[in-house]
């Protein structure tokens, strides 16, 4: 049930036991009215009679003003009271939704935040690994590189010393370095 | 000491393992023809010798020569002999230069691989000094 229900209920309420209250009074003064007019004369009827409506009017009158008063008062009092309730209710339920969401949003942002850098961190180590791999495989290949460089060398160089610096080297040169090389094995005791 | 002389002269002029083998064969063939009548066949082995040895020889008294060629045939054989490997065929005054240098009779091989330097081999020691050594050292610290 919503506010504005139970107000129209408070207020039915309120009204209702008003009136009742309002009509076992009337009844009453009107029966010490009744008894009034049986003592009166038959003469003083009409006199009477006009007074008791002019009376019976005021205070029916009376009666309403103050019971729409008192009805006002009542329905600005609830009416306030629910304004009141309402605005604070709306008031703890915007707080509530605030709250969660800002706990929410915070959880999102410190999910997001942990996704980030967890996915940061795996980016990182992939990168990491392919880049140990990459050097891993170049090393790799540059040693095979080298090995067929070396391999080719120790084919073409010893071809390259024979027909260039050994034979470009005289005679009489080779042998005066072959026996400089005897002759410091010899002081060595190499031989 | 005079024939010591002529053996020492004779070993200075014997520089290579197949000069060393063929006059220690000559000379065991005079010594077993010393002793015959024939002389012819003694005389025309003497002429198988290098001629610097065969004058050599002919220096010594015929009745010494028994104990001189006994113990030119002993000195020959004991004469320590280291083989030399080059890269190309030597000549006679190179192979008596690495005969002065070793103090010994050479045994000469010729090998174009090792490209240059030598290679001597002399009582169970080797020992290489060749250009390919050199160069296999330096292409395997690549």
């Amino acid at each position: 049930m919503d506010v504005t229900s139970q107000i129209f209920l408070y207020g039915l309420a309120l009204a209702v036991i008003t009136l009742t209250l309002t009509i076992f009074y009337l009844i009453s003064l009107y029966r010490d009215l009744v008894k009034k007019l049986a003592n009166v004369k038959a003469g003083e009827k009409i006199k009477v009679k006009a007074d008791l409506d002019q009376t019976t009017k005021r205070v029916i009158d009376a009666v309403t003003d103050e019971v729409q008063k008192k009805m006002e008062t009542q329905f600005s009092s609830i009416i306030a009271g629910s304004k009141t309730n309402l605005e604070k209710d709306i008031a703890s339920i915007v707080s509530e939704v605030r709250t969660k969401l800002t706990s929410d949003v915070s959880g999102i942002g410190q999910t997001l935040k942990e996704e980030v850098v967890s996915a940061d961190t795996a980016a990182k180590k992939v990168l990491e690994e392919e880049h140990d791999k990459v050097k891993l495989e170049l090393a790799e290949f540059k040693k095979k590189q080298m090995d067929e460089i070396v391999a080719k060398a120790k084919i073409i160089l010893p071809q390259v010393l024979k027909d260039v610096v050994v034979k470009s080297m005289d005679p009489k040169t080779q042998e005066d370095l072959i026996i400089n090389s005897l002759e410091n094995a010899k002081r060595q005791n190499n031989i | 000491m005079q024939n010591d002389k002529i053996i020492s002269e004779i070993l200075d002029l014997v520089t290579t393992e197949d000069e060393k083998d063929s006059l220690t064969l000559v000379v065991e063939d005079l010594l077993s023809d010393l002793y015959k009548v024939d002389h012819s066949e003694f005389e025309k082995k003497m002429g198988q010798m290098e001629e610097k040895i065969s004058v050599l020889v002919k220096q010594v008294p015929a009745a010494e020569l028994p104990n001189f060629l006994g113990q030119l045939k002993e000195k020959l054989i004991a004469t320590a002999s280291v083989k030399v490997t080059l890269s190309f065929k030597p000549t006679v005054s190179f192979i008596s230069r690495l005969n002065k240098t070793l103090d010994a009779i050479v045994e000469v091989e010729v090998n174009p691989d090792i490209l240059g330097g030598v290679v001597v081999e002399s009582n169970g020691k080797h020992v290489d000094m060749s250009v390919k050594k050199v160069l296999d050292g330096l292409l395997a610290s690549v």
